[in-house]
């Protein structure tokens, strides 16, 4: 075996030895809490530390197994009950590269524990109650590049000042909400109305044929009530109801039937024949 | 949870290291497999327009080239200098900074089934493939859903709003195929919008059982699986058939037991104003749903936008051999137009864009010639796809089609060279093999990634 990879290997387990001893417990108890931790790509010993999804319940007083474990690179502490007080268990976590604190209590009180990460390069506080005071204070970490401040109380003031200290960051404002305009709901077509076919007493109307399901709304312009009567495929009528003056009814039908209207007394007045379309049928005066 | 020694090396690594701490060997693993590479994509989002969305009349037009192959629409100015866009993607045009546009994608598939199939597992089709087939090639999202380990009651990998169907038939090419059902991405419904063409298609067997067993209050694991399997009868089908459904059932049992991801799916939860941008209908209500999965731990959506059952009726899908300009203006694009960007402004917003990679897919592109219908035809000789996110460099364009939009230009690609560039930012080797279940070696992918980052 070549003595380089034998010194590697030697160092590598002496490594792994310390990494079990030392941060088993500390592991266990952020698992316990719902944290989720994974090793980070690139360095050993780089840990990336997760409790948006499951952790949630997080407060302040469980970040302090995180600070036992010192060089997180990663941090997710979206939606979780930390407040700025628990920030300060962050001071000694200067590995960190990125973190995410948005929708959390964090205010501006809690931002300066923030100022000695200086390998910071994303920072996600939408959603907090900071103000431009944080912002005077996040100018001092020269590697940020990403910080994310939709749904806070910073000022375009402040954005600009924090800009011109750090010309290479993003600043991410997010959607301005109350420009968005909601899609216009198509206009409702213009019904198609049915012909109004008048007829006397004497006068059979024709009979329904079978067809497909449609709508029909009876609109009643006469000064008096009416009966409306559906038309079976043998000729005979049937009752379905009776529509007041200036009354309208939604009658479910098929196509080529036939609906006939007569005044109270049963005295034909006329007849409609439903199409394929939905359809208005206005009994005219 | 144990590691899964089934899992990828880089997998078991992630895992075993959280458990127990290192082992020399993977250790070394480690080192070789890890490198100080940038940071990968955690999650996916596949958006795609199904029947072959039309190059022309979105991210490649042709304004210089004669008027019965430029066609009745404009084009205009994105945020990008030198780039343009179809006049009716005008929102998609204003986040251009964010997309890596791809306009010399061809493959030699005419028909919607091959296309689609080349597009969603990055491999060409065989004779005669059929859904549901455990011989197909994985798709994308299963692939990628084979190399991430979400927690417990977080699905693997997600399709919505329906399946594919061509004239009644469901196509091949959206499930896990050889790799087992384990990896076939759960279908969800997406809960509201007003639905494509007014015409919506529910009828796989998947969502029926899911509608029914959200009707059940349960409280515990055990009684809802029961109830499960009193839905579905012990012995139905095959054990192929019964293995999927199994598969399906767990996770429904899991999701539908309290988790974040049951949280994401109640649209009523979101911000009205948030609904809005992404508008009323299923298309943007399905990638607002997206969103709201990844967010919840979901590693991979695929999301269909406008998706009708193509020969069979019914819905709008992007399959338009007559009257393509009304219904790409009225129709197809207006929906793509919002849903699309208003994903891109919300994952800027959330600080969730340069993890998350939204891919862009579609069957093929159109013919250059306009025929005797007012459409356009099938054409798989050149299209255009999209990529944003996860560490892809925004604003730019890789290879051209040819003046008339017929056959690349430059830098032709395929399918499986896109497939490789998602693999690559979802940090997975493009090389990797995989065996079926009958220990079969299978290399991942056989494309080169695109120089996109």
């Amino acid at each position: 075996m070549n003595i380089r990879i034998f010194l590697a290997l030697l160092f590598i387990s002496t490594v792994s030895f310390e990494l079990r001893a030392a941060d088993a417990t500390v592991l266990d108890a952020i698992r316990r809490s719902g944290g989720l931790v994974l090793t980070a790509p690139g360095k050993s010993g780089n840990w990336e530390v997760e409790f948006h999804l499951r952790g949630r319940d997080l407060t302040d007083k469980g970040l302090a197994n995180v600070a036992a474990l010192k060089s997180v690179v990663v941090l997710n502490l979206r939606d979780t009950q930390i407040t700025s007080s628990g920030l300060v268990h962050l001071k000694g976590l200067t590995q960190l590269r990125r973190l995410h604190l948005e929708r959390t209590k964090v205010d501006d009180k809690g931002i300066e524990n923030l100022i000695g990460l200086s390998k910071l390069e994303y920072l996600n506080l939408y959603a907090t109650q900071i103000t431009d005071e944080s912002l005077d204070r996040l100018a001092n970490l020269k590697n940020l590049r990403q910080l994310y401040l939709w749904q806070t109380d910073v000022t375009d003031d402040g954005v600009a000042k924090l800009k011109k200290a750090l010309p290479e960051l993003k600043i991410v404002r997010g959607i301005d909400l109350s420009k968005v305009v909601p899609v216009k709901k198509p206009e409702p077509k213009p019904m198609e109305e049915l012909k109004w076919v008048a007829i006397s007493g004497d006068v059979k109307p024709p009979k329904s044929k079978p067809g497909s399901f449609t709508v029909l709304t009876f609109e009643n312009k006469r000064s008096h009530r009416i009966k409306l009567y559906w038309v079976d495929y043998g000729g005979n009528l049937k009752l379905y109801g009776e529509i007041d003056s200036g009354g309208n009814r939604q009658q479910t039908t098929y196509s080529d039937a036939v609906w006939l209207v007569t005044d109270e007394k049963d005295k034909t007045l006329g007849y409609f024949i439903s199409g394929q379309k939905v359809a208005l049928a206005v009994i005219p005066k | 949870m144990m590691p899964n020694l089934q899992h990828s090396r880089r997998d078991f690594l992630r895992s075993s290291v959280g458990l127990a701490g290192l082992t020399l060997p993977t250790f070394f693993k480690a080192q070789a497999l890890a490198g100080p590479e940038k940071r990968k994509a955690k999650s996916c989002i596949i958006i795609y327009t199904w029947g072959g969305m039309s190059h022309y009349e979105s991210f490649d037009p042709k304004p210089d080239a004669p008027s019965e192959i430029r066609g009745e629409f404009k084009h205009i100015r994105t945020a990008t200098p030198g780039i343009h866009f179809c006049e009716h993607i005008p929102l998609i045009a204003k986040h251009s900074d964010k997309l890596a546009i791809v306009r010399s994608v061809n493959h030699k598939h005419g028909g919607h089934q091959q296309g689609m199939y080349v597009n969603m597992t990055g491999h060409n089709p065989v004779g005669g493939i059929k859904a549901k087939s455990r011989n197909n090639w994985p798709s994308l999202a299963s692939m990628i859903s084979r190399f991430h380990n979400p927690q417990a009651g977080t699905p693997g990998a997600v399709r919505m709003p329906y399946s594919m169907y061509d004239n009644g038939t469901q196509m091949a090419g959206e499930g896990a195929g050889w790799l087992g059902s384990k990896y076939d991405p759960i279908l969800i419904r997406t809960p509201a919008g007003q639905a494509y063409g007014g015409v919506t298609r529910y009828t796989d067997r998947e969502l029926n059982l899911k509608l029914n067993i959200e009707k059940r209050r349960v409280t515990d694991r055990r009684t809802l699986l029961e109830q499960l399997d009193n839905t579905l009868g012990q012995t139905q089908g095959s054990k192929t058939e019964y293995d999927r459904i199994d598969h399906y059932r767990r996770m429904a049992a899991d999701m539908l037991l309290g988790s974040p991801v049951r949280q994401a799916y109640d649209l009523e939860k979101e911000d009205p104003r948030i609904r809005d941008m992404y508008g009323n209908h299923i298309g943007g209500q399905t990638l607002l749903l997206s969103r709201r999965l990844v967010e919840a731990g979901v590693p991979v959506v695929q999301a269909l936008c406008s998706a009708g059952d193509l020969a069979g009726g019914g819905g709008d899908n992007w399959d338009t051999h007559r009257g393509h300009f009304p219904k790409m203006k009225n129709r197809l694009l207006p929906v793509f137009d919002r849903a699309v960007s208003a994903l891109l402004a919300d994952l800027d917003t959330r600080g969730m864009l340069d993890e998350t990679l939204v891919v862009l897919l579609t069957d093929f592109g159109r013919t250059p010639k306009i025929n005797n219908n007012g459409g356009r035809d099938h054409h798989p000789g050149v299209y255009s796809l999209a990529l944003a996110g996860g560490g892809i460099r925004g604003g730019q364009v890789y290879g051209s089609s040819d003046r008339k939009g017929a056959e690349p230009g430059s830098n032709a690609c395929s399918p499986a060279d896109i497939h490789a560039t998602v693999f690559k930012a979802m940090g997975i080797d493009p090389r990797t093999e995989l065996t079926d279940q009958l220990d079969r070696p299978f290399q991942l992918c056989d494309g080169e990634p695109l120089p996109l980052f």
